[in-house]
């Protein structure tokens, strides 16, 4: 009579033992993987990330080649952003301001459109804006009036 | 006319037949494969069929799985109601308290720390180890989100051994100095003495010089005027030009100690968190 050893055991046997021993690896991890964050730090873990504020910057979209009106269209835009914007108090009632829109304008529009466009413009900003004319985004807390 | 009622009568057995209207259980199995998937959308419309054709309440978690659905969706307002109502048909206290948790996370993403608070205070000490715990973390968290950080120090030393204590206190002490160097008044009081000295100090130096040249410069240009053309010439040309950037100069210095102190804030919980994410299993 032969003794019933691990060196005994058939090809099948073996195979039949591993399988199971690989499906019960891959259970097992997935059981891990559902409690591996019980005291959930994934949520926690952004809550108090601080915002950054980014200055618009001027850059063409267009396919056109750079001209020299454009490079002096942004060249201001970007000198006046970055050096009087940027001190100055938030004052504009409009989002996107009226720099943003007035570049835009220039942009979508032309010259002469542009610069009539940016007198419209900065002709209604000011703080006895017509409320029910526009959307008011309260985290903003600016009406929201894009170029159309 | 014989024949053809025959026809429709067979033919419409034989589409009843094979036209079984989809059980509420694989109706549920169906929404939870939908959430699992990502397809929260799908998930939450399936779970509220369940929850209106559930008379027998087979399916109790289903508010809390509409609530994980909306969660998902980043809609809080709406994931809270539905745990409010998953905690009030709750069967077990722990499963209660797991909830409010849940709850409470709606109200951590809308930054809403007192509401949060609010709805911890509700749970009574918890017994188990793993509960109090969370509980711990979750109340500390609170109050660091209210600003109390000795409550929130408090708490969050409740989660390590007792040995770390002072690594975790070192962290708020240093905290709490920055806190007092950087304090927004303070930065704001230093640029309406000298424009620009409050951003300075906070190390924004371009900005500081920016403000002081733009302000200067508007006064050198009204001594100019005011010798050229008088004092009258001189105020109404230019003081309305100063008063905007300088005024807009002091509360830029006070945002930009806002800033520093959010992103001091973010750090130190980073920290904090990682060094209880670490230990908290070795706290009895």
């Amino acid at each position: 009579m032969t003794r019933n050893t691990i060196m005994n055991w058939s090809v099948s046997k073996v195979g039949n033992i591993l399988i199971l021993l690989f499906a019960f690896l891959l259970f097992a991890g997935k059981l891990n993987a559902q409690n591996n964050d019980p005291y959930g730090f994934k949520n926690l873990k952004g809550l108090f990330e601080a915002g950054e504020h980014v200055i618009p910057k001027y850059s063409s979209t267009g396919d056109k080649q750079k001209n020299e009106l454009e490079f002096i269209l942004a060249t201001g835009f970007n000198t006046y952003k970055a050096f009087f914007s940027s001190q100055d108090n938030p004052s504009c009632v409009f989002y996107p301001s009226c720099s943003v829109y007035s570049v835009e304008a220039f942009q979508q529009k032309g010259l002469f459109l542009g610069t009539l466009y940016t007198f419209d413009r900065l002709s209604r900003c000011h703080r006895l804006v017509k409320a029910n004319e526009y959307i008011y985004n309260p985290e903003k807390q600016r009406f929201y009036d894009p170029l159309k | 006319m014989k024949l053809k009622i025959i026809i429709i009568s067979v033919f419409s057995l034989f589409v009843y037949s094979f036209s079984v209207a989809q059980t509420i259980d694989e109706t549920y199995d169906f929404a939870n494969q939908q959430f699992r998937l990502g397809n929260y959308q799908k998930a939450l419309v399936e779970f509220q069929r369940v929850a209106f054709f559930d008379s027998q309440d087979k399916y109790n978690d289903v508010y809390q799985k509409i609530g994980d659905s909306f969660f998902a969706l980043n809609d809080y307002n709406m994931a809270a109601q539905n745990y409010s109502v998953a905690i009030r048909i709750a069967q077990t206290d722990s499963l209660q308290i797991e909830l409010i948790f849940k709850k409470t996370n709606c109200f951590f993403k809308q930054k809403n720390f007192l509401l949060a608070l609010n709805e911890l205070f509700v749970i009574s000490e918890p017994e188990s180890a793993y509960l109090k715990n969370k509980y711990h973390l979750y109340l500390a968290t609170s109050y660091f989100g209210i600003g109390d950080y000795n409550s929130a120090l408090n708490y969050f030393g409740e989660l390590i051994p007792r040995q770390m204590s002072e690594e975790l206190a070192e962290i708020f002490e240093d905290f709490e100095n920055y806190n007092q160097r950087f304090r927004p008044d303070k930065i704001k009081t230093m640029s309406m003495l000298l424009p620009g000295l409050g951003q300075f100090y906070t190390g924004n130096i371009l900005k500081g010089l920016n403000s002081f040249v733009l302000i200067g410069g508007i006064a050198v240009a009204t001594v100019f005027i005011w010798q050229a053309y008088g004092f009258l010439n001189a105020f109404l040309s230019t003081s309305s030009w100063y008063y905007r950037y300088y005024t807009g100069g002091y509360k830029h210095a006070k945002d930009l100690a806002v800033h520093k102190l959010e992103h001091k804030r973010e750090v130190v919980y980073q920290s904090v968190l990682q060094l209880i994410e670490e230990n908290i299993d070795k706290v009895k």
